[in-house]
């Protein structure tokens, strides 16, 4: 019971990362998955019951569980977070500490990288090489002292290098020829050299820097859980802007037609006796107009699809149960909600 | 005799078979296997016996032919359609009765309530089912009786004298797949007035078992990795009889155990050991006479978890309890008790020590208006600071519609009002911890009819059939909150069901059968959602299966001995919400023993199959559990 705790406790610690701005996600063949929003569905740690919903928005049909369904086998992990790359699909289980890929179109399965990974959490792609973000083995404190990115070479599907960084890295994003990576545990943000795959500089930045998006000007937006929203200029790696906004989740997604951020809060209750979840919403034009478009109990992640500019908030119902996806416009009114899987915690439009 | 020097042989005796490693309990073996509501048997040390009119018991016996070395949650399993929630082989095992959580069964050793402080729960891998002389299984509610926790049911673990001249001595060891080696040495001596009994046990397991991993492409076989335990105890019990009217007793029960966390399949990161020490001490004085009798219990619990070497949890808790009984006329007899405990918890997961007072009073009455109907009221009053716990009522009815040497017809009602004291986890907790929980409560009613038929001494037949309806509110479940969870006095359930027992004991070809046949239908619905988009009320509990089936024939022919059990576990949702499912099973053991005979030994071997049709069945989603496997056991007697 107390591991249960404990894990319970790493398991939130995990928030969610968007994949909107994925630039590599070009040609690939039709396939059932093709058009539509993939849903990341964490699963609970004691079960793992991680799995991958499909919600095609034109028909508002729901495919619960489509790995198993395609592969006759349950993903069965921690699904950390899945990203499409050069039509393959890289879904990563926390738990196993492994990858498993799957054609994207069709989500069958063509291999499992699971060699020299250790609790991994989110991918980022330039090409043929990939970088993946893992805490490393637990001390037995559950503390992450030995976290790595590990560089993964596409062709042969094998982790090629392990670049030290800071505790706990989080998001991670490719931008020109240099990998940033945040770390919740600090309050910094590691650059890498993806030419010599070594650490070039760090950007200091608020307490818990988490997930990334960029916008139109090339410029990376990071929610830090501190509190604070920083906007990077990611050739100078300097800081271009900053707007305080409390009670940061971290996850964060942007509409990249409308260059309007979204970013998920939590506070308490009046009485403590559960915490609110609210949807702030910011132009990159005009960062310091906050406004609040949304609220509602039990947010674990969200994510915009700029296409149709509907935001899709992801319910986990305290992982007891399984989760709901409410659908909201722009002006923060919901149009829809439907049930997905386990501990919905973000989302890959296609 | 000089008092004095009978206390310091006494004191002697003790200490001597503290220091051996040899131990004792051959009695109680009657090879009956029925379900019975206990008669009233005045059993020394446990005075709520006579007030438990109206509701459902169950007994085991038979526990050393059939569970030599087992854990309760062995025989739990095997012997009553209860869930049991195994987090795999040999891992922490829970209990769900009558629709409830896992902290809703107070478990009872001699009187101590052993459930952990911390976690509120006692983990039934970790009690060996021979912990006490006598096992009652308690359905439904009874705070007034056995205190917080009794919501679901208790489990009543209870030692006592045999007082005979004769010393008995069992030694048993088996050897069984996956590397599985278990010992027990009892040994029992004493006389018409003081009484030794020594019991000393060892498990391991390697429990390597292979499974397979239906994660993979293909499900290939794997063998289970890091599942290793290791349990080793001592119970060591002294009854004296110090006078024509009294007894005095102490009970000692030393446990050590140390395992490896199986992890969830596909989980390659875990690493997770624990380690649990717990000694229990219960010291027992009873006294009668014309102004009625007393029981007066000193006792100390000592309970240390370690886990991955890094979070530590000690907790002490010091027990005193006296109960003074009287029967006030031949119709009337009422027990009026008090008792307190101090709770004290060191651990690195709260933000500082932890340590409280509790208070309980009750009072107990049960009115015999005619011979055929009893009647019992009991309430308590529990006192914690900083909480407002509810007055626990118990009102119960035996009523024998008809009693003859062939047929005993019996009609039982049962009400209570019922709470739970939030654990020091959910309190304390860092971070978390929610001290304004409230206590939980339930309101349970009940009915019962059994029906006893003797065709002849050696032919009987038992049926008892039991209703309830229960409430819970304020059920306390742990919701995140932001980076980390705590727990809310959120949910309110309603659980009724139903519960059949069947048995019956026939001669057939010189031998005997006994059989058993158990169900339970248990309905437990959540009244409450969490917010707008929950899908999770008015559905199933979790890990509450709607039906369970126990199924035991044991077949007595000469010296052989010969069980075959079939259990049935129903679906059990994972979720709130009904929509994930794991699917139900059922099992099935086998087991053969020969015993051979000599004038004041025996020796049996035993054989047994564990699954003996290979199932794979999941208890919970992804933990493996062992196919088909096997185990030889040989126990000896020596009966001087």
């Amino acid at each position: 019971m107390m591991k249960h705790i404990l894990k319970m406790l790493m398991v939130t610690l995990v928030v969610v990362h968007i994949y909107g701005c994925n630039p590599d996600d070009n040609v690939m063949p039709a396939g059932k998955y093709e058009n539509g929003v993939l849903i990341i569905n964490e699963g609970n740690f004691t079960d793992g019951d991680g799995s991958v919903s499909f919600y095609n928005p034109d028909t508002e049909d729901i495919h619960l569980k489509i790995f198993k369904e395609e592969n006759g086998r349950p993903f069965g992990g921690l699904l950390q977070s899945v990203t499409v790359h050069n039509g393959k699909a890289y879904l990563i289980d926390n738990l196993g500490s492994k990858i498993e890929v799957v054609e994207a179109g069709s989500f069958k399965w063509e291999t499992t990288i699971s060699e020299d990974l250790s609790l991994p959490r989110f991918f980022a792609a330039i090409d043929n090489k990939a970088y993946v973000s893992n805490w490393g083995p637990y001390a037995p404190d559950f503390t992450s002292p030995d976290s790595y990115i590990a560089v993964i070479d596409l062709d042969n599907m094998k982790v090629i290098k392990k670049i030290d960084v800071n505790s706990a890295p989080e998001g991670i994003i490719v931008v020109g020829e240099k990998l940033f990576v945040s770390s919740q545990t600090t309050s910094e943000i590691s650059i890498i050299d993806t030419g010599t795959d070594t650490i070039t500089g760090t950007i200091p930045v608020g307490f818990g820097p988490t997930h990334f998006v960029t916008d139109s000007q090339g410029r990376i937006w990071v929610a830090c859980t501190g509190g604070v929203l920083y906007a990077i200029n990611p050739v100078t790696e300097e800081i271009a802007a900053s707007v305080e906004i409390e009670n940061l989740t971290g996850r964060i997604s942007i509409n990249q037609n409308t260059q309007s951020i979204y970013l998920l809060t939590s506070t308490w209750a009046p009485d403590y006796s559960y915490t609110e979840n609210e949807v702030v919403t910011l132009n990159t034009g005009s960062p310091d107009e906050v406004r609040k478009i949304f609220a509602t109990r039990n947010l674990y992640g969200l994510g915009v699809d700029s296409a149709s500019g509907v935001i899709y908030l992801a319910n986990s119902n305290a992982f007891l149960g399984n989760g709901t996806i409410i659908k909201i416009n722009p002006e923060g009114t919901e149009t829809g909600n439907f049930p997905a899987g386990r501990g919905p915690n973000g989302f890959v439009f296609r | 005799m000089n008092t004095q020097n009978t206390n310091v042989s006494v004191l002697l005796a003790l200490l001597s078979f503290l220091c051996q490693v040899a131990a004792a309990a051959p009695g109680f073996s009657q090879d009956s296997l029925q379900t019975q509501t206990l008669q009233e048997v005045v059993i020394y040390g446990m005075p709520s016996r006579e007030f438990i009119t109206g509701s459902r018991q169950q007994y085991f016996d038979s526990i050393d032919v059939l569970f030599p070395a087992s854990t309760l949650s062995d025989l739990l399993h095997t012997l009553t359609p209860v869930y049991i929630k195994e987090y795999g082989s040999y891992m922490l095992s829970t209990i769900s009765l009558r629709g409830t959580g896992a902290g809703h069964t107070s478990t009872l050793w001699n009187g101590l309530n052993i459930n952990s402080s911390t976690l509120g729960i006692t983990d039934f891998s970790q009690i060996p089912a021979f912990a006490g002389d006598r096992l009652v299984l308690h359905y439904g509610g009874a705070s007034a009786l056995y205190g917080s926790e009794s919501i679901g049911g208790s489990i009543i673990i209870q030692s006592e004298g045999l007082w005979t001249d004769t010393p008995l001595l069992t030694v048993y060891q088996d050897a069984g797949s996956f590397q599985t080696y278990r010992s027990r040495v009892s040994l029992r001596i004493g006389n018409s007035r003081v009484e030794s009994s020594t019991r000393a046990y060892h498990t391991y397991s390697k429990n390597n078992f292979p499974f397979n991993n239906i994660l993979k492409p293909g499900s290939p076989v794997e063998r289970q990795q890091h599942t290793s335990v290791r349990q080793t105890g001592l119970l060591q019990d002294v009854y004296w009889k110090t006078g024509a009217r009294s007894q005095f007793s102490v009970n000692t029960w030393y446990h050590h155990s140390n395992r490896q966390i199986q992890p969830t399949m596909g989980n390659t990161a875990s690493a997770d050991i624990q380690e649990d020490e717990n000694l229990r001490l219960a010291v027992s004085f009873q006294n009668s006479g014309d102004w009625g009798r007393i029981n007066a219990k000193a006792g100390y619990l000592y309970d240390f978890m370690l886990f991955n070497n890094v979070f530590n949890t000690t907790s002490n808790q010091w027990i005193l309890q006296s109960a003074w009984s009287r029967k006030l006329t031949p119709m009337l007899k009422s027990t009026l008790g008090v008792s307190w405990k101090n709770v004290a918890v060191e651990t690195n997961n709260y933000a500082g020590n932890v340590a409280e007072n509790r208070w309980d009073v009750y009072l107990w009455i049960k009115y015999t208006p005619f011979r055929i109907w009893e009647l019992a009221l009991n309430i308590r009053q529990a006192g914690v600071p900083g909480f407002r716990i509810p007055a626990a009522p118990t009102l119960g009815s035996t009523l024998d519609l008809m009693k003859n040497n062939s047929h005993h017809f019996q009609w039982r009602l049962m009400a209570s009002g019922n709470y739970r004291i939030p654990t020091l986890n959910d309190r304390y907790w860092n971070p978390g911890g929610n001290p304004d929980l409230k206590p939980e409560q339930s309101w349970s009613a009940e009915s019962g009819f059994l029906w006893q038929y003797a065709h002849s001494p050696e032919t009987t037949f038992t049926s008892d059939i039991t209703w309830y309806n229960m409430w819970v509110d304020n059920w306390i479940i742990w919701l995140p909150q932001g980076s980390y969870w705590s727990p809310q006095n959120i949910r309110e359930v309603r659980s009724s069901g139903l519960e059949l027992t069947l048995s019956g004991i026939h001669h057939v070809a010189n031998g005997t059968i006994d059989w058993n046949i158990s169900y339970a239908f248990t309905r437990s619905v959540n009244k409450t959602s969490l917010d707008e988009y929950d899908r999770s009320a008015g559905k199933q509990l979790p890990f509450v299966p709607l039906h369970n089936v126990s199924m035991l024939v044991y077949y007595n022919l000469f010296n052989w001995k010969f069980s075959f059990s079939e259990n049935y576990t129903g679906d059990r949702f994972i979720t709130t919400d009904n929509e994930d499912v794991v699917d139900g099973y059922w099992l099935t053991d086998m087991k053969i023993s020969r015993q051979v005979k000599w004038t004041k030994e025996s020796l049996l071997v035993s054989f047994e199959i564990k699954n003996l049709l290979n199932k794979t069945y999941y208890n919970l989603p992804l933990r493996a559990m062992p196919g088909r496997n096997f185990r030889l056991g040989l126990m000896y007697n020596l009966n001087y």
